[in-house]
C-alpha cells in the first residue's frame, strides 16, 4: 500500500456554530500501481478527498500516510516530488507558453533560485511526448482547447516526476474525442510506467475502461470499495445517485457498461 | 510519439529549448543598459543647461557653484528618486498582480496609497507633529496612514495557517479605497483654499525631493521590501497557475502569499512616501515588461524593476521639460500616458 488515508475527516468553517462536515472518517487505501476511480454524487467530499491525499489541505482528523510516514512530515518539496496533482480545470492569469507550464512541474526538483537546465528539459519534453502535446510546445497555453490543456496540464505532472497522479475530473467538460484521448493516455501511464492513480470522475462509463479499482462515496462516507467488476452493478449505482441503470459486458471494448439509465422511483 | 510533420512544425517554431539562464542575462543587460542611459542622462538635460566640468569643479565654493547646485541638488536626487520610485511601484505592481491573480491590479488597488494619502493630507490640513530629524511630517503620516490601511486589508484576509482569498482581499481593497476617498474629501472639506491646494499637489505626485535626505530616509524600507521580493519569483509563477496547483508543486502558498503581499505594500509606502501616489506605473511597467520579456517572473520582477526605474526618470524628464518654465505633475504625465494603455489593455483581455 503506497497510499492511506486513514480515518480522515474534515470540515470547512470550522470556526463557525456549525461547522460543514465535507468528508467523515473516511479510510482508503491506494495499492502501488493501481488506477483507482472515486466516484460519488456532487458534493459527496470527492474533491475533498483528493485535497487531502495531495496533502495541499490538512485534514481536521486522521492521518495520510505515504510509505509508511504521515505525509505532514515530508516537507513540501519532497512530497511534490512524490505525488502530483491534476486539478479540473486551470486557468493561468498570465499567458504562459506550454513549455513554461510544464517546465513549472520542474519546481520541487529546483532550488528557489535555480533556472531549468538540460535535464529539465529533457523530462519536460519527454513529458509532453508521452501526452501528445509536444507540437504545442511553443504556443501560448490559453490558445488551446480544453482536451489539449488537460493533456498539456497532465504532462506538467509527469515532469514532476511524481510516482502517484491524482486527477479531478480530468474529463469534465471535454468533447467525446478529448475524452477518449485522456482515457488512452492515463492507460499507457497505468500499464507502461506504472504511475499509481487516483481520479474524481462523474464519467461511470470512463471509471470501468480505466480503473481498476472504485471507491464510492456518498455525503462525505465510503459507502464501498473494491475491484471494479466487484462494485459497479447496479445496485451501488442506484444507492450512489438514485438512478436505475443497467450493467452490461461490452465485449467489444471489453469492459462493464452502464446503460439505460432512468431516475429511480 | 514525435511525427516528422510535427518536428517540421517545431523547427519552423524554433522550439529548441531556451535556456533561460542565458535569455535572463540577456535581459538583465539590455534593462540594465537602458535604465543606466536612461539615469545618466536624465539629470543633464534640462531647462537650464549647466557645464558638466564646472558641475564637478571643486575647486569653485559650492555656495557660487551655480552648475553643481543645480546638478547634485535639483537633478540629481530628483533622477535618483525617479529611479527608486519607479523600480518599487512597477515590482510591487508585478508582484500584486499575480498574488490576486488579476492582470489589472495595481499597487493602489488594495488601498495602501488612499490610506498614504489621507495620512498625508491630515497633516497638510490639521497640522501634527514636527519633523522627526531628517524626515519631514507628512511623509511620515502617509507611511503610517498605508501602513494602517495594508495592515487592515491583511488582517480581513487571512486567517492563521490559511491561505489567503484573493476576493476577500480585493473586496476589502476596493471597499477601502472608497471609504478612504471619502475621508479625504471630508478632510478637504474643512479646509481652506492654501491646505487644499497643497494637498491636491501632494496627490499628483511629484519628485522634486530636494536633496538625498527624504531617499535616504526611505531606502531601508525599499531594501526590505526587494529583499522580500527576492524570495519570491518562481513561487509567484506557480501561484498565477493556480493556489491549489502551486501547492501540490511544492510552493508554500501561505507564506508566499504573506511575503508577496508584505514586501509590495512595504516597496509602495516606501514609494508613495517619497514621492506622492504616482499611478499608473504599477500597471503599464509590468504589462509592457511582460509583452517583452514574457510572463515568467523570474525574469520579468527584476527586468520591471530595471525598466519602471528608467520609464519613471522619463516621465519626470517630460514633465519638467515638456512645458518649460511651467513643471506638469509626473503624475499627470504618466496618467496621460498610462489611462489610454489601461483601456487599451482592458479591450484587449476582453
Amino acid at each position: 500500500m503506497s497510499l492511506t488515508g486513514h480515518r480522515l475527516s474534515y470540515s470547512y468553517h470550522r470556526r463557525r456554530a456549525q461547522p460543514v462536515l465535507a468528508i467523515h472518517d473516511v479510510s482508503v487505501a491506494v495499492a502501488t500501481g493501481s488506477l483507482t476511480g472515486l466516484l460519488g454524487p456532487n458534493g459527496c467530499g470527492k474533491t475533498t478527498l483528493l485535497r487531502l491525499l495531495s496533502g495541499v489541505e490538512r485534514p481536521t482528523s486522521g492521518t495520510v500516510i505515504l510509505d509508511g510516514r504521515d505525509i505532514t512530515g515530508f516537507g513540501r518539496r519532497p512530497l511534490a516530488r512524490r505525488i502530483a496533482v491534476v486539478p479540473q480545470e486551470t486557468h493561468p492569469a498570465f499567458d504562459y507558453s506550454v513549455l513554461d507550464m510544464v517546465l513549472m512541474g520542474r519546481h520541487p526538483h529546483l532550488g528557489a533560485f535555480e533556472f531549468e537546465g538540460p535535464e529539465d528539459h529533457r523530462v519536460a519534453r519527454e513529458a509532453l511526448e508521452a501526452t501528445n502535446t509536444w507540437h504545442l510546445a511553443d504556443r501560448p497555453f490559453s490558445a488551446l482547447s480544453g482536451g489539449e490543456k488537460q493533456r498539456v496540464v497532465i504532462a506538467s505532472a509527469l515532469a514532476q516526476e511524481a510516482d502517484i497522479l491524482l486527477l479531478d475530473e480530468p474529463t469534465a467538460s471535454l468533447d467525446l474525442g478529448a475524452q477518449l484521448d485522456i482515457a488512452a493516455l492515463l492507460q499507457t501511464l497505468h500499464r507502461e510506467r506504472a504511475v499509481t492513480m487516483v481520479m474524481a470522475t462523474h464519467d461511470l462509463n470512463f471509471a470501468a475502461s480505466v480503473c481498476d479499482t472504485l471507491v464510492l462515496m456518498k455525503a462525505g462516507r465510503v459507502l464501498g470499495n473494491g475491484p471494479t467488476g466487484n462494485v459497479m452493478t447496479a445496485a451501488y449505482v442506484r444507492e450512489l445517485y438514485g438512478v436505475d441503470v443497467d450493467v452490461l459486458f461490452d465485449e467489444r471494448a471489453g469492459h462493464l457498461m452502464v446503460v439505460g439509465s432512468r431516475r429511480a422511483r | 510519439m514525435t511525427t516528422p510533420q510535427s518536428a517540421a512544425v517545431l523547427q519552423a517554431a524554433g522550439a529548441a529549448p531556451r535556456p533561460l539562464r542565458a535569455r535572463f542575462i540577456a535581459t538583465m543587460l539590455a534593462f540594465g543598459a537602458l535604465a543606466a542611459v536612461v539615469c545618466l542622462t536624465a539629470p543633464l538635460v534640462g531647462t537650464t543647461s549647466i557645464n558638466l566640468g564646472r558641475a564637478f569643479d571643486r575647486s569653485i565654493p559650492f555656495q557660487d557653484n551655480v552648475d553643481a547646485q543645480i546638478f547634485f541638488v535639483a537633478r540629481l536626487p530628483r533622477v535618483v528618486a525617479g529611479a527608486l520610485v519607479g523600480a518599487a511601484l512597477a515590482v510591487a505592481g508585478v508582484v500584486f498582480q499575480a498574488l490576486l491573480r488579476n492582470p489589472l491590479a495595481t499597487p493602489f488597488t488594495l488601498g495602501v496609497s488612499a490610506g498614504a494619502s489621507l495620512g498625508a493630507m491630515s497633516v497638510i490640513i490639521f497640522g501634527g507633529f514636527a519633523a522627526v530629524g531628517p524626515l519631514s511630517p507628512v511623509p511620515i503620516a502617509s507611511l503610517l496612514g498605508a501602513g494602517a490601511a495594508a495592515a487592515l486589508v491583511y488582517v480581513l484576509a487571512t486567517s492563521p495557517g490559511r491561505v489567503m482569498s484573493t476576493t476577500v482581499l480585493l473586496l476589502a481593497g476596493v471597499t477601502l479605497n472608497a471609504f478612504l476617498s471619502a475621508l479625504i474629501l471630508f478632510a478637504q472639506y474643512l479646509a481652506d483654499f492654501a491646505e487644499v491646494y497643497r494637498a491636491s499637489r501632494w496627490l499628483m505626485g511629484d519628485l522634486d525631493v530636494g536633496g538625498f535626505d527624504p531617499i535616504l530616509a526611505a531606502l531601508p524600507l525599499l531594501v526590505g521590501a526587494f529583499v522580500g521580493f527576492a524570495t519570491l519569483p518562481s513561487s509567484l509563477n506557480l501561484l498565477s497557475v493556480g493556489t491549489d496547483l502551486a501547492a501540490s508543486r511544492g510552493v508554500d502558498v501561505a507564506r508566499t502569499q504573506r511575503w508577496a503581499f508584505v514586501s509590495a505594500s512595504l516597496a509602495t509606502s516606501a514609494a508613495v512616501a517619497v514621492a506622492g501616489p504616482i499611478g499608473f506605473v504599477g500597471i503599464i511597467v509590468p504589462h509592457l515588461v511582460r509583452l517583452l520579456v514574457g510572463a515568467d517572473h523570474r525574469v520579468l520582477l527584476p527586468a520591471s524593476a530595471l525598466f519602471g526605474a528608467a520609464f519613471l526618470v522619463v516621465c519626470d524628464l517630460a514633465a519638467r521639460t515638456l512645458m518649460a518654465p511651467v513643471e506638469i505633475p509626473v503624475g499627470v504625465v504618466t496618467a496621460l500616458i498610462g489611462g489610454p494603455f489601461f483601456l487599451w489593455l482592458l479591450v484587449r483581455h476582453a
